[in-house]
């Protein structure tokens, strides 16, 4: 069955996007794409610490992923617009995840910012996937600003504590005429099925992958989860009742009525 | 003389450029992105781009993050 994910120029085939963020090795990660069959990994940029300079993120990954770099550290659009340039002219290709934080204790992200940045990236011809906070105007106009992708948190970066904005997340869905990707918050595959299982076009994924005992097999975990729960969308679910209804013939053969 | 690089006044030798920079500071040419005053300095240019009084120099990697 043909179904592709279709964001900005590419087409994809798995729903599961990864973040590459708190893995113990960055050795990790060419084996938990794998494992997960993700094709959309974001990364982000900092300058270098002189004293502990990292490894270089882009050597552990191969050339037919899709590069999300993020803009984390950002306070305002314009040094979104920066970071996104930056990564672009660095070779991470034109897809870009805005992320604009002010507050540092929930890491929610400031939606207006992230508007005004959006208008000026897709102008410049970047693929603007926004993280944002689930609210329905807010939504509408980044994609009237020409976003390709809607991505609200389920919950608070790196809480593990799922769907918490299910209501929320759900009216984007029925409301937005783009992929609604939850991103941020999902801790568990079951919570991933459920993202998808409501009609969310991806997840992104990071540190309930990164933290696992076992990331590798946990990336699996989410592979799958993420195919179930989109398969179970596209057979479409029965109705629910308040009552009981029988599987079962209930015509009782064994006894006089 | 003196520019900003990362942020933090440094001092070096007068007609450096950002190769030179680079070299001093001991890092590897293949993994770092350089930004000079907002502007992107492809690889090919660090060695003829030669840096002025208060420039401020971006030194950036990719590293992992969600």
């Amino acid at each position: 069955m043909e179904d592709k994910l279709k964001i900005g120029d590419k087409e994809l085939d798995s729903r599961l996007f990864i973040g590459t963020g708190k893995f113990a090795d960055y050795s990790l990660i060419p084996k938990v794409i794998e494992s997960s069959k993700a094709q959309v990994v974001t990364v982000a940029l900092r300058r270098v610490d002189f004293g502990t300079p990292e490894e270089n993120m882009l050597t552990f990954l191969s050339q037919n992923i899709v590069l999300m770099p993020n803009t984390s550290g950002a306070r305002n659009a314009s040094e979104a617009i920066r970071i996104a340039r930056i990564a672009r002219a660095a070779g991470c290709g034109n897809w870009v995840k805005i992320e604009i934080i002010n507050d540092q204790k929930y890491l929610l992200p400031n939606n207006f910012e992230t508007i005004k940045a959006i208008e000026v990236l897709a102008k410049d011809g970047f693929i603007v996937l926004p993280y944002m906070s689930p609210d329905l105007t807010a939504a509408k106009m980044m994609a009237e600003a020409g976003a390709a992708a809607i991505m609200p948190l389920g919950a608070p970066i790196g809480t593990n504590r799922g769907l918490k904005t299910r209501e929320l997340i759900q009216i984007l869905i029925s409301e937005i005429n783009l992929p609604i990707i939850v991103d941020a918050g999902i801790g568990r595959p079951s919570e991933a099925a459920e993202a998808i299982e409501m009609g969310a076009a991806a997840v992104l994924v990071n540190t309930a992958i990164a933290t696992a005992d076992d990331p590798v097999l946990m990336a699996e975990a989410f592979g799958q989860a993420v195919d179930a729960g989109r398969k179970a969308y596209l057979a479409g679910p029965g109705a629910t009742h308040q009552f009981a209804e029988a599987s079962s013939p209930l015509t009782g053969f064994l006894r006089n009525e | 003389m003196l520019v900003t690089i990362n942020g933090k006044k440094s001092d070096v030798i007068p007609d450096s450029n950002i190769q030179d920079v680079i070299r001093t500071k001991n890092l590897e040419m293949t993994a770092i992105i350089i930004d000079l005053n907002g502007n992107i300095i492809a690889p090919e240019h660090w060695s003829d781009t030669f840096l002025h009084k208060d420039d401020d120099l971006e030194i950036i990697q990719i590293i992992g993050g969600g």
